[in-house]
Formats: C-alpha cells, sequence, structure tokens
C-alpha cells in the first residue's frame, strides 16, 4: 500500500491582519495554493497503520509564501512534524484587497491516510471538492478500492480504507459519476456541484455475489507457509448443510470420518476423538458441534478462521496424536451496529455486535442459538418417531475488545453450550423400558487474552492468554445414569518474532491445571441384577499440572525451500502418588514449489499424549504417535487444483483399559492393571482432493480419502480400528445463477464403521443369561451410508441490510445411516439403530 | 441508519423415522421359541465322600418349545473343557465381557457326549470326567455343555456342577405353588382371566428351600432364591428377582403380568374362544440348586 497524504482545501480563510486603510472599498480575494508538497508519511506511523488529520494554521506573506505554520492541535507519532515540513514550502497567489497584495492566514487539514495517490488540487478558478464514500449495499460496509471517476473532467480517485474518495476542481455544474469495483456492479449517476459548497455523495454498489464477511477455512496446515487448502467464507456459504459455518465444513475435507452415533465429535485419520483436539483461540473446548455435527458451537459470524490440521502439525500444537481443529474468534466490528438474525426450521439464531459508546475502544459481539428438532419432530410425529435419537441445543457466545492503545490489545471471550439428545425406544413389553437411552452434554468457558504488537510491528506479537472450562454430561441408559464433571485451567503465551526476512521464530509456553476424579458414578436402580456388572475401584482424587515449551522457525532456505523445524518438550506433574510424565516431540516439515503450478511437501514428526490415567496407574507413560507425510499440490488449470497426500501414522505406548475379568460375587474384576501402555496402532492411506476454485461461478471439490486404522495389543495380531472408515468421499458444489440465486449439493459417501459378528449367543445356566459367541473382532462392518443434501438459495440485498432466504433438502432420497447393532437378550435377533432421514430446513437470514 | 432483520419462520411438513423405526426386542421372559430356562442337576452338587466314589448326577433340562406343535427336541451332553482357574472374560469390541475363547467353546464335538437319561436329561459322572481328563478339576467345578434341537432351532449353553464343599449339601429348591392374585393356579380347573387389567403373579417355595450352610470352621449362612419368570403370553413386568435373605421379602418373589392384547401392528389377536397361557418360573439357590413349577391358565376375550 503506497503512502500518500491529502491535501484539503483550506477550511477556513481569515481576515488579514489590520493594514492600513485604503480610500477605496477594498475588494478581497482569496489566496490560491499553487505548489503542494506531499509530507513524507512518518515511517512508524506507517508501520502502525495510523493514519491522522493535522489542523494546520499558515501565516502568508504578501508574497504568497508560507512565513509560518501553527499546529493547532498536535496529533503526535510524527505526522505534526511532516505536516509543518511540507506546509512550509507551499506557495500560494497572494491574497489582495482591492487588488493589492496582503498577508493573510490560511487554516487547512493536512490529511495523512494510507492509499493510492489522489489528484492534488487544480489552480485555477474557485472549485468545490467532490467528496464521497462508498459501501456495499446491504451490509453498509465500506469499501476501499473502488475506482470514482468524472469522465468529463478524466479526474479519477480511488477509496480509502474507509471507503472515503476526494476529487478536486469541480467548477458548478452537472457532471456525471461513475463508480466501479470487480465484483460489484458499477454504478453511474448525474450530480450538480454548487459553488459554494462542496459535493457530498454517499454511494452504495450491489455486490455480484454476496460476501458480508470473511472467513477461512484452511486444511491441512501446519504452518501459514505450508497452507495448501483455502476455503473462502464466500465459497462455503451457500453450501447445503453448512449454512454458511465454516467450520462445519471441516467434516467435508479429506480425512475426517463420519462421526459414530450422532456424536458430536471428530474422528481425524483413524484416530480416537480423545486423540484428536478442538482448539477456539489456542485453548482446548471439550466439543465443537452440536449434535451430528447439525451446528458448530460458536456463531459462523463470529468465527475469523478455521485451521484444520489432520496430523504433522507444528510445535505450537501438542498433547495430542491425532488431528487438530483451531477456530480463530474475529474482532467484532468497531464501527456502528451490525447483526444477523437467521430463523431456520431446525434452529435459530441472534448475532449483534457494535461499539461501547461510552467507552471508548470498546467493542462488543455476542451470538445465541437454539436449535429444537428433537422436541419439533417429537410435536409433530409423536410416538411414531420418538425412538429416532432427536437432538435439542444451545449456544452462546460474548466476545469484548479493548484496546488501550494501538500495540495492545484485551480480549474477554465467554461461551457455552448444551446438547440433550434422547432415544425411547418403545415396544409393546414393559421390560423394554431399560431401552431409553438419554444424553447431555453441556459446558461454558471463559478465556481472556493479552496482544502486544513490540516495536511497532504487527508480525512481532506476543500473545498471553487464559483459559478455564467446565464441562459436565451425563448418560442414562437402561434406568442407569452416569455423570461426569471435568474442569481445567488453560495458560498460553506465544511469541512470534521475524529475526530476518528469511527466518521466523516462534515459541512458548502451554499450561494446563486439571483436577482428576473417578469415572461417572453410576446412580439408579440396576438394570438386571442378575448380570455381573464390572467392579468399580475407587481412585483417591488427584489433579495434573501439564507445561508445555515449544520453539520453532520457518527457514525459508532457499528460494522455493521452506523448512520448519521444531521441538516442544511436554511435562506433567500430579499432585501426589505419582510420577511425572515427560516426553520430547522433535518435528521436521518441509515444502518446495518446484514451479509455480507444483508444490512438494513432506512432514515427519513425533507426538506424545499425556496418560492421564496415570494418576490412578502410576506405571503408565505417555502415549506416543510418528507422524509422517508426504504430497503434492498441483494447479491444474487456472481454477483447478489437485492436492495428492500419503500419510502414515504409528502408534504405541497406547493406554487400553483391560480386556479379561474374573468373575467373583458377581462382579467382573480386571485381571492385571486398570490401565496399561499395551496398546498399539497404525493408520495409513491416500487423502486426494480436486477443487475448482470460485471461478464462473462455479465452486466445488472432490475429496477422497483411502485409509486402514488399526490397532492391537501387544503381541496379538492387528485388528480393525473400532471406528476406521476404509472410504469416505466427499463432492461438494455450488453454482451461482444470476439475480443472486445459488444452487448447490452436498454427497458424502462412508464405509460403515467395523463391528463384531456374533456368530450365537451361549445360555449359562447357572446364571440364567446368555454369553456372545463372537467372530473375529471388527471383522464385519455396517452397511456404508451415503447421503446426498441440496440447497437453493436467494438474497436480496437493500442499502441497509440484506436478506437471504434457503431451503435445504437434507438427506434427499432418505438414506437411514446404520449408527449401531444391538442384539436381542440370547443373541438371535439383530437390530440396527438408524440415523435421522429426509428433512428439509427453510430459513431466512437477515444480516445488517 | 440501521434496522433490524425481517424475521420469518416457514413451517414445513417433515418426515424423520415415519416407516422403518427398530422395534423393541422382545423380553426374556416372553417364550415364544425353543427355549431351555434352567439346568436341574440331582442331587444339586457332586457328592464325593473320601473312599468312595463320587454319586452319578442326573441332568434334567427345562425346555420349552411353545410352537413346536409337539415335535421332537434331540438334546445332547457333553463335558467341556476343565477350567484351569476361575472362570475369564475378554472385552471384545463393544460386546458385553465374554468367557474367554478357550472356555466358551463348549460344548465341543470333540469331546464325549454324557450317557442320556432320557429326552432331555443325561447322567453326569465325576469318576468318568476325571478318567477322560487324565485328572480331577483343580477347582472342582465341571461344566457340562448341551445341545438343543427342534427343526431349525437350536440352543446351546452350559451347566456348573461344583463339588459339595458346605454341610449339609445342597438340595434342589423346591417351588409348590404359583399364585395369581393371591390365588393358587392350578391346571384342572384352568384360571380364567380377562383382557387388560395387570395380575400379580407369585412363586411359593417350600421353606425347607431356604437351607443354612457352613463351610468348616465359619457361621452358617441361608440361602437366597433368585426368581426367574416367563411367560408364552402376555407382558412380564421382571424377568429376574430376587429374595433378600432367606425368603423374609417374599414380595420379590412377585412379578406383575399383564394378559396379551390385541396388537394391531403385529396383527396379533386374542382368539375370540380365549386362549392358554402358561407360566414358568425358575427358582435358582447360591450353590446351583435350581427348581421350578409352571402352570397354566386361560385368557378370555371377556372377565369371568
Amino acid at each position: 500500500m503506497s503512502l500518500t497524504q491529502i491535501l484539503l482545501f483550506p477550511a477556513l480563510f481569515s481576515q488579514a491582519p489590520a493594514l492600513p486603510a485604503a480610500s477605496a472599498a477594498p475588494e478581497l480575494t482569496q489566496p490560491i495554493l499553487t505548489k503542494f508538497i506531499q509530507a513524507p508519511y512518518p515511517e512508524e506511523a506507517a508501520r502502525l497503520g495510523l493514519t491522522a488529520t493535522v489542523h494546520l494554521v499558515l501565516y502568508l506573506s504578501r508574497e504568497g509564501k508560507v512565513n509560518r505554520v501553527l499546529v493547532e492541535s498536535p496529533v503526535g507519532q510524527g505526522f505534526d512534524q511532516a505536516a509543518v515540513e511540507a506546509a512550509k514550502q507551499f506557495l500560494f497567489t497572494p491574497a489582495t484587497r482591492g487588488g493589492a497584495p496582503i498577508e493573510a492566514v490560511v487554516e487547512l487539514d493536512y490529511r495523512f491516510t494510507l492509499s493510492t495517490p489522489l489528484s492534488a488540487p487544480d489552480s485555477g478558478p474557485p472549485t468545490v471538492p467532490l467528496l464521497g464514500v462508498v459501501r456495499e449495499k446491504g451490509t453498509r460496509r465500506p469499501l476501499s478500492g473502488a475506482r470514482v471517476s468524472l469522465p468529463e473532467l478524466q479526474r479519477t480517485a480511488e477509496t480509502d480504507a474507509e471507503g472515503r474518495f476526494e476529487l478536486f476542481g469541480l467548477t458548478p455544474g452537472r457532471y456525471l459519476v461513475a463508480v466501479e469495483l470487480p465484483e460489484y456492479f458499477p454504478f453511474s449517476s448525474h450530480e450538480t456541484a454548487q459553488a459554494d459548497r462542496p459535493l457530498e455523495l454517499s454511494f452504495s454498489l450491489e455486490p455480484k455475489t454476496s460476501k458480508p464477511f470473511e472467513t477461512l477455512v484452511r486444511g491441512r496446515r501446519s504452518t501459514p507457509e505450508l497452507a495448501s487448502t483455502t476455503v473462502q467464507y464466500e465459497e462455503i456459504r451457500h453450501l447445503p448443510g453448512v449454512q454458511g459455518d465454516p467450520v462445519r465444513v471441516v467434516s467435508y475435507l479429506p480425512g475426517v470420518a463420519r462421526s459414530p452415533l450422532g456424536l458430536p465429535v471428530l474422528v481425524i485419520r483413524g484416530s480416537l476423538p480423545r486423540e484428536s483436539a478442538v482448539l477456539l483461540d489456542g485453548h482446548t473446548i471439550p466439543f465443537l458441534y452440536h449434535f451430528d455435527l447439525l451446528k458448530t458451537v460458536l456463531s459462523a459470524e463470529l468465527i475469523d478462521s478455521v485451521d484444520f490440521l489432520p496430523g504433522g502439525f507444528g510445535a505450537y500444537h501438542g498433547d495430542q496424536l491425532g488431528g487438530i481443529v483451531d477456530v480463530r474468534t474475529r474482532k467484532p466490528r468497531g464501527e456502528g451496529v451490525h447483526g444477523s438474525v437467521v430463523p431456520a426450521l431446525i434452529d435459530s439464531s441472534l448475532t449483534l455486535e457494535a461499539p461501547l459508546p461510552w467507552v471508548p475502544k470498546l467493542t462488543l459481539a455476542a451470538g445465541a442459538s437454539y436449535g429444537y428438532l428433537g422436541p419439533l419432530i417429537r410435536t409433530i410425529g409423536g410416538d411414531v418417531v420418538a425412538e429416532a435419537p432427536l437432538p435439542d441445543f444451545h449456544d452462546f457466545q460474548a466476545r469484548a475488545d479493548y484496546e488501550p492503545a494501538p500495540s495492545h490489545r484485551l480480549t474477554l471471550l465467554a461461551f457455552g453450550a448444551a446438547d440433550r439428545s434422547a432415544t425411547a425406544r418403545r415396544s409393546d413389553q414393559p421390560e423394554d423400558t431399560p431401552q431409553v437411552f438419554e444424553r447431555l452434554n453441556a459446558f461454558y468457558s471463559a478465556q481472556l487474552r493479552h496482544e502486544y504488537s513490540f516495536w511497532g510491528a504487527s508480525d512481532r506479537l506476543n500473545t498471553l492468554s487464559a483459559s478455564y472450562v467446565n464441562y459436565r454430561s451425563s448418560t442414562t441408559l437402561a434406568g442407569q445414569s452416569e455423570r461426569l464433571v471435568q474442569s481445567w485451567l488453560e495458560l498460553r503465551e506465544n511469541l512470534e518474532l521475524p529475526l530476518f526476512s528469511s527466518l521466523k521464530l516462534q515459541g512458548g509456553y502451554f499450561g494446563r491445571l486439571r483436577p482428576l476424579a473417578d469415572d461417572p458414578q453410576l446412580e439408579g436402580p440396576q438394570a438386571d441384577p442378575s448380570r455381573p456388572s464390572v467392579e468399580r475401584v475407587k481412585h483417591e482424587p488427584n489433579t495434573a499440572y501439564s507445561s508445555s515449551l515449544y520453539a520453532e522457525a520457518r527457514w525459508q532456505a532457499a528460494g522455493p525451500l521452506l523448512i520448519v523445524p521444531g521441538l516442544r518438550f511436554n511435562y506433567t506433574l500430579f499432585t501426589h502418588s505419582v510420577r511425572p510424565q515427560r516426553s520430547w516431540d522433535p518435528r521436521l516439515s518441509a515444502r518446495l514449489a518446484l514451479n509455480p503450478a507444483t508444490t512438494l511437501k513432506a512432514s515427519l514428526g513425533w507426538f506424545h499424549q499425556t496418560s492421564l490415567d496415570a494418576w490412578r496407574v502410576p506405571a503408565l507413560r505417555p502415549e506416543e504417535a510418528l507422524h509422517a507425510t508426504v504430497g503434492a499440490e498441483r494447479r491444474i488449470a487456472q481454477a483447478l487444483q489437485l492436492s495428492v497426500e500419503l500419510f502414515y501414522k504409528q502408534l504405541s505406548s497406547l493406554v487400553v483399559a483391560p480386556d479379561t475379568f474374573r468373575l467373583s460375587d458377581q462382579l467382573l474384576r480386571p485381571v492385571g492393571e486398570l490401565f496399561t501402555n499395551e496398546g498399539e496402532g497404525r493408520v495409513y492411506g491416500l487423502e486426494l482432493l480436486l477443487r475448482h476454485d470460485l471461478s464462473r461461478n462455479l465452486f466445488g471439490w472432490v475429496a477422497y480419502t483411502l485409509s486402514r486404522s488399526e490397532r492391537r495389543r501387544a503381541g496379538r495380531a492387528y485388528t480393525l480400528f473400532a471406528l476406521d472408515q476404509t472410504h469416505l468421499l466427499t463432492v461438494v458444489a455450488a453454482y451461482k445463477l444470476p439475480y443472486h440465486w445459488d444452487l448447490s449439493l452436498a454427497f458424502r459417501l462412508a464405509s460403515g464403521n467395523p463391528e463384531t459378528p456374533i456368530r450365537y449367543g451361549l445360555y449359562d445356566a447357572d446364571h440364567d443369561f446368555y454369553l456372545p459367541a463372537p467372530g473375529e473382532p471388527n471383522s464385519a462392518r455396517l452397511p456404508a451410508s451415503h447421503q446426498l443434501d441440496l440447497r437453493v438459495a436467494k438474497t436480496w440485498a437493500f442499502d441497509a441490510w440484506r436478506l437471504t432466504g434457503h431451503l435445504e433438502l437434507i438427506n434427499v432420497y432418505h438414506q437411514r445411516r446404520s449408527e449401531l447393532a444391538f442384539w436381542s437378550f440370547d443373541y438371535t435377533q439383530r437390530q440396527e439403530l438408524k440415523g435421522i432421514g429426509f428433512y428439509p430446513s427453510l430459513g431466512l437470514k437477515g444480516e445488517w | 441508519m440501521r434496522r433490524s432483520g425481517w424475521l420469518f419462520f416457514f413451517p414445513v411438513l417433515f418426515s424423520a423415522c415415519l416407516n422403518d423405526c427398530p422395534r423393541g426386542f422382545e423380553p426374556q421372559s416372553l417364550v415364544n421359541r425353543l427355549r431351555v430356562l434352567g439346568v436341574q442337576a440331582e442331587p444339586a452338587e457332586i457328592l464325593w465322600e473320601l473312599d468312595q466314589d463320587p454319586r452319578p448326577v442326573k441332568l434334567t433340562a427345562l425346555v420349552v418349545d411353545p410352537q413346536g406343535g409337539g415335535r421332537g427336541v434331540e438334546a445332547s451332553f457333553r463335558y467341556c473343557p476343565l477350567l484351569t482357574e476361575p472362570p475369564a472374560l475378554r472385552q471384545v469390541s463393544e460386546l458385553p465381557p465374554i468367557i474367554g475363547p478357550d472356555e466358551l467353546d463348549c460344548p465341543r464335538d470333540s469331546e464325549p457326549q454324557l450317557r442320556p437319561l432320557g429326552p432331555l436329561s443325561a447322567r453326569f459322572d465325576a469318576l468318568e470326567a476325571v478318567s477322560h481328563y487324565g485328572k480331577p478339576s483343580p477347582l472342582g467345578l465341571y461344566r457340562v455343555g448341551f445341545e438343543l434341537a427342534a427343526g431349525e432351532e437350536r440352543v446351546r449353553g452350559y451347566r456348573t456342577l461344583g463339588l459339595s464343599l458346605f454341610a449339609p449339601p445342597n438340595s434342589n429348591p423346591l417351588l409348590t405353588e404359583l399364585e395369581l392374585d393371591g390365588v393358587r393356579v392350578t391346571d384342572e380347573p384352568l384360571l380364567q382371566v380377562g383382557l387388560g387389567q395387570p395380575h400379580v403373579l407369585q412363586a411359593i417355595p417350600d421353606p425347607a428351600s431356604f437351607e443354612s450352610y457352613a463351610a468348616p470352621g465359619e457361621e452358617p449362612r441361608t440361602e437366597s432364591l433368585r426368581f426367574s419368570f416367563h411367560a408364552t403370553f402376555g407382558q412380564l413386568e421382571l424377568h429376574g428377582t430376587q429374595t433378600a435373605d432367606g425368603g423374609a421379602t417374599l414380595d420379590e418373589s412377585r412379578a406383575s403380568w399383564v394378559p396379551p392384547q390385541d396388537d394391531p401392528l403385529t396383527g396379533f389377536k386374542v382368539p375370540e374362544a380365549g386362549m392358554e397361557v402358561t407360566f414358568y418360573v425358575v427358582a435358582r439357590d447360591d450353590r446351583g440348586g435350581i427348581g421350578w413349577i409352571s402352570r397354566k391358565i386361560r385368557v378370555l376375550r371377556t372377565s369371568p
């Protein structure tokens, strides 16, 4: 961005100092600027992105030279000095009285803005300026870079960051004013300039496509430089099943399996959900999605970017063996009141953001949503649908940003969510009451963050943040309920420091304090007292203090080669009775641009995850993983890009529960330790992404994952991982029609989850129950699932707001996914619990 | 100038689970196909006194084949592998814990059959078992596997027999009566009930079934009984119950039963002439003893 400064017309011409009276009635003429000097933009201010207006008072000689310059209200940051030095070199035509030159005093504003140069004021006969602002129709968002032209005068100007523009030298008369900006419909109108005042105009440009705010979904990113997939908000906002929610798009990316049982979890590259983490602004949250990915627990309007890291991530992230989803919230807009209302068939949401007028530099944003699919379907369908797992949920979030100085920012973020689902498997038999299944998940959290850009550079950033989370869940099955309450406190300090243009360093500390207590306690009557239950052993509560130090360098080694070495040290202490766990995670990533169209990439790294169960079994070690990836990206056409990645993940020292029990007094007592590090695993596969950028009104991608995930206990044979899905195919496409109509589809195909077949039930005549005689573990699969979603949307843009209406047809051909197989008491009959079938979603979104 | 969004909400008909919602399974208490409800050993334990041969044990299966129409049921009893340590149960995937694969493989075709004593009974001889395995059971437990077949239906299971370790030796519990709402149920004449109303079913054990026994040097203990209720039609509120202390709380030998009703979903209809319902109540004590009683009643479409 070039640096310029704009000279405004003198705001006021004062009377000249008292002079000897003339004999004739004096006729006063104004001085006219004939030589304009461009002041150098103060370097510090430019780095900080600061703009200013310096109000000057110029004392002119009879020759029109500037004798003296006063700054009426100093603004600092070097602006005053620069403006004064430039103004001293201005030349004016002399002011005259009765034709005789006189001294004069002139006041003017010297404005410093960060934009391209505008035309300097013309000399010549008195003229008026054209002042104006260009905004986006529907959102009132200022548009920068718009070209405003006066064809008759052959003059043009470009709008600055605030959407403002100025053109000089208009003599009174009628002009054609044209406004143009790529991706917006051009606009022109005839306007009349009058002699005694500036011509002030406001334009609203209608976007060719709707683009109210920016959100990025970055896939497979380990550092900004290694980013290989970036999805713009405009590309995803009309995808079915997404509703503009960038976080939900993660489930459409390669490597993400369909979640089991509609649980709000992510299964990334054949890992357990607990091996992957969901971060919000760098801190852990319990879950990111409401049931079955129905909606993100955070309003889409408040999301800035989403980083999806399926593996091989940098040293900034750790304590996970699987993948990372890192969601960043955005700063509330500082001008005006904005918001959105989204009433839809299955959920509704509301967001608002505004600066606080009575507290300068404080901006607020808040949102909430409520999902009522379950209550709605039950109201309509009654008992007929009572057996489907139907959810209801709500969430809320609020963010406040305070910037006491340009280089400091304080952020407070508070949010929470709750999910509830109930499945009532009713039958005519009273004994079937145990089939009632209810789940509740809820959490609330608060984060406080301070960001400091030191030495005035935005890329030299120090971030200190703290987070508190309280999570609770309960599960009720067969009259028994399990309740779990967890909370944790996290602290993160991160420093980004560019040393040279080719070398950037990042390092910091991450700590977590987490109280530990026994698993959920059973409450309520036991369903069948004749059946043995697993013995529960109580343990004394403990507390885990996890600390990590990490450092990473991004070295642009030789032109197209980027190397990112990193190291992370993890250390976990327990309050008592447990020895500390420590581990080292060396990591290395590289990216080589062979040519502008082809890039190779690779990563290798070690990852450790703390064994929190060590407080119960002190011998446990951290779990380990080795991630290795190699891939390539190639742009095969202007809008078409192909990405291929091979990955391998070796898992070791996995914590596993006992699989052998002995029956004693109707209690199943584990043989050996409660937990061991005997688990091992391997995951390997291929991910392919063929992507068509938003071009010629078409956008979409085909994502395919072929993978195999296996587990075993040390010394035994590998068996399929319980959540393994061999084939994952996702096709998304969106097409923009004229008049703001959008059509889109999403198709997903996924292999069914493995299951263990049962050959027969064996009747235990001693205790009157049946034991399953299983086949090979996980040697069968539930049926594959496939689902097609369609969406049509229409947007109406008004001057100050916009309205979007959509109709979504989810699961168009009613293919209900098999979620779980369950058996009759004697294992002679099998049924499958099915997911939700077809449903339409009709809704509106109002934004302003 | 900014205005709030324009709110709309369009109600739309939709379906989620109209015709393929899974229905619950039949409960264990409903007997409508080939079932084994218990295997009684007589005597209830292996009596093997020093310097004497063990007494043979007669095993008899309580087999119910309500839909069989009197077809023949073939039963075979075989030895199961000896347990060298207490049974181990293994967790396989998401299934409930199972007996370890070695122990689960029972009965094995390779093991010899027990000598049949009737269509549904066989003779177990501990001496023969020792001879077969070449050693006595280290745990004093012998498992007998059985397999029943009728038409296409098969049932597999096992029964464990233990050496008598306590004095006096265990006897099988005896159920003397079955009452419905306090009225003794007899097969002749048949008790008649109408549709709809729930009834209380109660098994009456012989008080002598609550035996006292003691290991050498220990305080005597009194047996408790667990009851399993079954019916060929209707709904039982519980399948298994248990007395607390030797019958002190006999309420737990009760179960609520609702007569069968017309069901438009399955097409089941109570015949105009009424229908017979058979109850089976099985009692198990703490030492492997087992006894049962069965009775019939008639359900009429109208109250008698």
